[in-house]
C-alpha cells in the first residue's frame, strides 16, 4: 500500500505544474502601442493598429500556427471570448499567409468580427518587443499603454487579472 | 506511463492542440486527448496489480509496436511532425522515438516472459492458483 501511494505521489507531483506569470521586458513598457499594418485574411486588406479604438484595453497575441501552446492559448481565449468583449484582441502572427488561414479556421476564428487576425508582414512585433519565442502576449490598458508582456501561454485568467476586468 | 498520462490530462487543452495538430488524428483530437491517458492510466493500474500484470505487459507491448508503425507511417508521408509527449520524450526526434519505442517493445517482450516464468514458478511452489 505505501508503495502504491509512493508511486501515485511520483506520478502527480512530477506532472503538476503551475503557470509560471513573469513579466517580459521588452523596453517599451509604458508606450503606446506601436503602429503598424496587419495583412487581414481577405489577402488584400490591411489594418493599421493606429485606427484600433482608443478607449479599450488592447490584447495583442502573438502566435506561431504550429506551435501547440499558442494553439491552446487560442483556445482559452476563445473559449472565454465572451470574458473579453470589451478587450480589442490582435491575433497576429509573423507565419506565412496560409498558416494563418487554417489557424483562422481551426479555431473559427471568422465568426467573431471583433478579433483583428493577421500577418504581421514587416515583422514588426517581434523586432520591436524584442519577441524570441512565442506565444507572446502584450497587454495594453484604455490608454494603449504597454501595462505587461509576456512569454509563455498565458491563460485568459491571468489576462484578465492583469488587465483588472 | 502513469506520468504521462497524468501531464496528457492535467493540460488537457495543451494535449488536444498537439493532437489536433497530427495529421490523421485532427477530426478526433478532442476524444483521443482524454482517451489516450484514460486507456495509460488503466494499463499503468493492469501491469501495478499482480493479478493482472501478464495482460497489462501484453497490451502495452502491443500498444508499443502499434504506435511504432504509426511512427514509421507518418515519418513517411508526412513533414514537420508535432510531438505530444510529456517530460524528457519532448525533447526526443521522431527518429529518437522511434529507436526508444524500439526498445521498449524489445523489453515489453522480455518482461512478458519473465513475469511467465515467475507465475509459472509461484504455480509449482503453490503460492499462486493458476487461472
Amino acid at each position: 500500500m505505501k508503495r502504491c501511494l509512493f508511486f501515485f505521489l511520483i506520478a502527480i507531483s512530477s506532472a503538476c505544474r503551475e503557470e509560471i506569470r513573469v513579466p517580459y521586458i521588452t523596453g517599451m513598457e509604458n508606450k503606446p502601442i506601436l503602429k503598424f499594418d496587419i495583412l487581414l485574411p481577405d489577402s488584400t486588406t490591411y489594418f493599421n493598429t493606429s485606427k484600433l479604438e482608443t478607449d479599450k484595453q488592447i490584447i495583442l497575441f502573438y502566435y506561431s500556427p504550429a506551435c501547440p501552446y499558442c494553439r491552446a492559448q487560442m483556445r482559452d481565449m476563445v473559449s472565454h471570448i465572451n470574458q473579453l468583449k470589451n478587450v480589442q484582441l490582435c491575433v497576429v502572427t509573423s507565419g506565412d499567409f496560409r498558416s494563418m488561414k487554417d489557424f483562422n479556421s481551426h479555431f473559427d476564428i471568422g465568426k467573431y468580427p471583433k478579433i483583428i487576425t493577421g500577418v504581421d508582414t514587416g515583422h514588426v512585433i517581434a523586432r520591436n518587443y524584442r519577441v524570441q519565442s512565442v506565444p507572446f502576449t502584450a497587454l495594453f490598458n484604455n490608454k494603449q499603454q504597454l501595462i505587461g508582456a509576456y512569454v509563455g501561454r498565458l491563460s485568459n485568467k491571468s489576462m484578465r487579472e492583469i488587465l483588472g476586468i | 506511463m502513469l506520468y504521462t498520462a497524468l501531464s496528457k490530462l492535467k493540460d488537457y487543452s495543451l494535449t488536444r492542440e498537439q493532437m489536433a495538430m497530427m495529421p490523421l488524428l485532427t477530426s478526433v483530437a478532442a476524444m483521443i486527448a482524454w482517451l489516450l491517458p484514460t486507456i495509460e492510466i488503466i494499463i499503468a493500474v493492469l501491469i501495478f496489480l499482480p493479478g493482472t500484470r501478464q495482460i497489462g505487459l501484453k497490451i502495452v507491448t502491443f500498444l508499443m509496436v502499434f504506435f511504432c508503425i504509426y511512427i514509421v507511417y507518418m515519418m513517411t508521408y508526412y513533414k514537420d511532425l508535432p510531438c505530444s509527449c510529456g517530460g524528457f520524450l519532448d525533447e526526443l526526434s521522431w527518429t529518437g522515438h522511434l529507436i526508444f519505442n524500439g526498445i521498449f517493445i524489445i523489453l515489453g517482450f522480455v518482461a512478458v516472459l519473465i513475469n511467465r516464468k515467475v507465475r509459472e514458478a509461484r504455480v509449482s511452489k503453490g503460492t499462486l492458483v493458476s487461472n
